[in-house]
C-alpha cells in the first residue's frame, strides 16, 4: 500500500489550461474518486497519475520516491480503460497473463494466477474466450484482473462503468470495492456519474475546469458541500438567489419570499448577494401543519410529475416566484396531479446557503472548500 | 393487399440486387475468362468460342529457359518489397499513433504521390535521381526493390491505416505501458498478431504492385536483371497465346499468393457458434442483474 501526492500539478494543451496546479493527498490504501463534468481534467489527471501523459508543472510523489520522470513502465500501477483495451488477439486468460509474463514470470505459472484472476472477478471457465467473445461486463473484469493481476502498487480506473448498462453497472462496482478493499490497495477512480463516486469511495475530489473544487468524504460532501458548484452538481436540488437580509436571526430574501436560514458563519453580511440550495428530499408537505415560526411554508402548482421508483419528484412552480425540487416516498396517498396547489415546508437547516460572488459556503462549521483541500494535502 | 404489394417491392428489390451482382461479375471476370480461352484457343476467328483447343502456348512458356528465371525473379522481388513496404509502414504508423507528433497528416499527403504520378514518370524519376546522386545504384535490382517499395507504399499505407484505427493501437499502448511492456514487447506480442488481416491484405496488395509492375522494371534495369512482366512484353511481340498464357500464370500466381496469405491471418481461435455466445453473454448478464 503506498501514499501517492500530487503537488502542484498544471497541464497545458496549447493554449487551453486543463489542469491548474492540483495539490491532493491519496492515503495509503484509500479509494478516491474525481469526480467532475466532462472535460474538467480528471481523465488527464489520471494519466499524468499512469505516465500516460506528462505534467508540464508539479510532481508526482509515490510515497518518497517523486514519478514524475518515471516512464510509465516503470510506475507500478494498473489502468482500467473505460473502453476496456482488451487486447484482441489473446484470449481472458491470455490478457491476464500477458502482464506477467513480460515481466518475466515464467509461462505456466503466469497462467496459474491468471486463472486465480479469472475465478475471482468471477469468470471462471472463460479462459478461452476473445474479447469479442465477452460481453461489456465480463471484458471489463478481465481488464480489472489484468490490471491488478502483476500487483501494481496503485490501481487506477478511468470511468471503466461508463460504458456498460446499469445494472452491470451496479454490481460490477461493488465488486471493484469489495476488491480494492480486499487488496487494500490504493485506487482512483475518475466518473462523472455522482451514484458510482458516492456509493465506492472513501472520499471524493469534485473538480471542475482543472481544479479540485472540493474533496472530502461522500457523507460531508452531499450533506454539506463546502461550495456551490458542489452543491448544484452532486443530488437534485433546487437553487434560490436573493440577498442576506439579516444574521440573527439568519434571514434571506428571494425575490417575493423569505427563507429562514441556518445559523451563518461569522463572515456573513447582510446586504450580501447569497444563493441557497434546497435538496430535494430535504422539503416536505405541509398539509394540516399548524403554523411554527422555525419554519416556512411556500405555496406553489405542481408542474410536472416524475415517477422513479422509490421517489416522486415533482416540480413545484411557486407562486412567489421560482421552482422547487420535492422528493417524497412513492406511496398512494402522494400521488399529484399536474396543476393541483400544494403547501412546503422548508426547514432552516435544508438550505445550503452559499456567497453568490465566491461560491464558498455561509454556512457555520463548514469550512472553506479551499482550506478542506489544503488540511487533505 | 399491402402485404403483397410489400412483397412484390422485395421481390423487384431481390432481382435488381442479382443483376447488378450479376453485371459486377461480367464485367470483373470476362478479360480474364477471355484470356483464358484465348490461350487455350488453337483457332478462333470468326467464331464466339475458339473452334480448336490446344495447351500449346502453355507448353511453350514453361520451356523457355527464361520463364523460371524471371519468375523466380519477380517472386524475389515482390516478395522482399512486401516485407519492407509493410515492415516501414507498420513502423511509421506505430510512431505516429503513439505519438503526439503531427506527421500523420504530411505522410498521409506523400502516400498519394506515388499512386498520383504514371509508373513511367516514378522511373524516369528514379532513374534521373540516382543517376545524379549515386550512379553506382542505376540498374542494380536494389533500386528496383526500392522503387517497387515505394511505388505500392500507399496501398499498404491505407490498409494498414485502417487496421489501425479499428483496433485504436494508441488505446492498446497504453494499456500494455502500464503492464510494464516495452515497445517491441507490444509490437511483438500484441500489435503483430492483432493486425494479421490487416497485414495479409496489405502484403498481397504490395505484392501483386510489385509482380505485375512493368514499368519500372523496364527502365531501372530492363534486360539486366529480367522480371516477368519485361518477358511478358517480349512475348506480346512474338504471339499473342502464349501471350496470354503468360499472364494467366502471373494471375494465377497473384491469387495463390493472396489465398495464403488470407489463409495465413485467420485467427486460431475455437470459436464457438455465434448463438451460443449470445445465449451466454446473456445468462451471464441476467446473473449480474440478479446480483445487483
Amino acid at each position: 500500500m503506498k501514499q501517492l501526492r500530487l503537488k502542484g500539478i498544471s497541464k497545458w494543451f496549447g493554449t487551453f489550461q486543463a489542469l491548474k496546479g492540483i495539490e491532493i493527498t491519496v492515503g495509503a490504501g484509500e479509494f478516491v474518486s474525481l469526480l467532475g463534468p466532462s472535460g474538467c481534467g480528471k481523465s488527464t489527471l489520471l494519466r499524468i497519475i499512469a505516465g500516460l501523459e506528462s505534467a508540464d508543472e508539479g510532481e508526482v510523489w509515490l510515497d518518497d520516491c517523486n514519478f514524475s520522470c518515471v516512464p510509465p513502465q516503470k510506475r507500478k500501477v494498473g489502468m482500467v480503460f473505460q473502453n476496456y483495451a482488451l487486447f484482441p488477439n489473446l484470449t481472458a486468460l491470455g490478457n491476464i497473463s500477458f502482464g506477467l509474463e513480460v515481466q518475466g514470470m515464467d509461462h505456466e505459472k503466469a497462467r496459474h494466477e491468471a486463472r486465480c484472476w479469472l475465478e475471482k472477478v468471477g469468470l471462471k471457465g472463460f479462459e478461452k474466450r476473445y474479447p469479442h467473445e465477452l460481453s461489456g461486463g465480463q471484458q471489463q473484469r478481465v481488464a480489472l484482473a489484468r490490471a491488478l493481476a502483476p500487483k501494481p502498487e496503485i490501481l487506477l480506473l478511468d470511468e471503466p462503468l461508463s460504458a456498460l448498462d446499469a445494472s452491470v453497472r451496479t454490481a460490477l462496482r461493488n465488486e471493484i470495492r469489495q476488491i480494492q478493499q480486499e487488496l487494500g490497495i490504493t485506487a482512483i477512480y475518475v466518473t462523472h456519474d455522482q451514484a458510482e463516486a458516492l456509493a465506492m469511495s472513501d472520499r471524493i475530489a469534485v473538480m471542475r475546469n482543472g481544479e479540485i473544487v472540493e474533496m472530502a468524504t461522500p457523507q460531508n460532501l452531499y450533506r454539506n458541500p463546502a461550495s456551490l458548484f458542489t452543491a448544484e452538481f452532486i443530488g437534485a436540488a433546487s437553487r434560490f438567489d436573493g440577498i442576506l437580509l439579516s444574521i440573527h436571526p439568519a434571514i434571506g430574501q428571494f425575490g417575493r419570499f423569505t427563507l429562514l436560514l441556518p445559523e451563518l458563519a461569522y463572515y456573513a453580511q447582510p446586504g450580501m448577494p447569497i444563493t441557497v440550495m434546497i435538496r430535494a428530499e430535504s422539503v416536505g408537505l405541509a398539509r394540516n401543519t399548524v403554523e411554527d415560526r422555525a419554519i416556512t411554508v411556500l405555496r406553489g402548482e405542481v408542474q410536472m410529475n416524475n415517477f422513479m421508483g422509490n421517489i416522486i419528484r415533482l416540480h413545484v412552480g411557486l407562486f412567489q416566484g421560482g421552482t422547487m425540487l420535492i422528493d417524497l416516498p412513492a406511496e398512494d396517498n402522494c400521488i399529484f396531479k399536474t396543476g393541483e396547489k400544494i403547501d412546503i415546508k422548508v426547514f432552516p437547516e435544508a438550505c445550503l446557503v452559499y456567497d453568490s460572488k465566491s461560491g464558498s459556503s455561509l454556512l457555520k462549521g463548514v469550512p472553506q472548500a479551499r482550506e478542506m483541500i489544503k488540511t487533505a494535502v | 393487399m399491402k402485404h403483397a404489394t410489400s412483397y412484390d417491392n422485395k421481390s423487384q428489390e431481390h432481382w435488381f440486387m442479382w443483376l447488378i451482382t450479376g453485371f459486377f461479375l461480367i464485367y470483373t471476370f470476362l478479360p480474364l475468362i477471355a484470356t483464358l480461352l484465348f490461350s487455350l484457343a488453337r483457332r478462333w476467328t470468326t467464331t464466339i468460342l475458339p473452334e480448336s483447343w490446344t495447351i500449346n502456348a502453355y507448353v511453350q512458356v514453361f520451356r523457355d529457359p527464361a520463364f523460371v528465371g524471371t519468375m523466380g525473379r519477380s517472386l524475389f522481388l515482390s516478395i522482399l518489397a512486401s516485407i519492407i513496404e509493410v515492415g516501414v509502414v507498420i513502423l511509421a504508423l506505430l510512431a505516429l499513433n503513439i505519438g503526439k507528433n503531427r506527421i500523420g497528416d504530411w505522410l498521409e499527403a506523400l502516400a498519394i504521390i506515388p499512386v498520383a504520378l504514371p509508373g513511367v514518370v516514378l522511373a524516369i524519376g528514379v532513374v534521373s535521381f540516382y543517376g545524379e546522386f549515386l550512379p553506382v545504384l542505376l540498374g542494380q535490382p536494389v533500386l528496383l526493390i526500392g522503387a517497387e517499395a515505394a511505388f505500392g507504399l500507399p496501398f499498404v499505407y491505407w490498409t494498414l491505416q485502417n487496421s489501425f484505427r479499428a483496433i485504436n493501437v494508441k488505446l492498446l499502448y497504453e494499456a500494455a505501458c502500464t503492464l510494464r511492456c516495452t515497445t517491441f514487447q507490444f509490437l511483438t506480442g500484441i500489435l503483430i498478431p492483432s493486425l494479421k488481416r490487416g497485414i495479409a491484405v496489405a502484403g498481397a496488395m504490395a505484392f501483386a504492385t510489385a509482380f505485375d509492375d512493368f514499368a519500372l522494371a523496364q527502365l531501372i534495369v530492363g534486360a539486366g536483371w529480367e522480371t516477368y512482366p519485361v518477358l511478358l512484353n517480349k512475348y506480346f511481340r512474338i504471339d499473342g497465346h502464349q501471350t496470354s498464357a503468360m499472364s494467366m500464370i502471373a494471375i494465377i500466381i497473384t491469387f495463390l499468393f493472396t489465398s495464403v496469405a488470407g489463409y495465413l491471418s485467420q485467427p486460431d481461435q475455437n470459436v464457438q457458434k455465434e448463438d451460443d455466445f449470445i445465449i451466454q453473454k446473456k445468462a451471464s448478464d441476467m446473473g449480474e442483474t440478479v446480483k445487483a
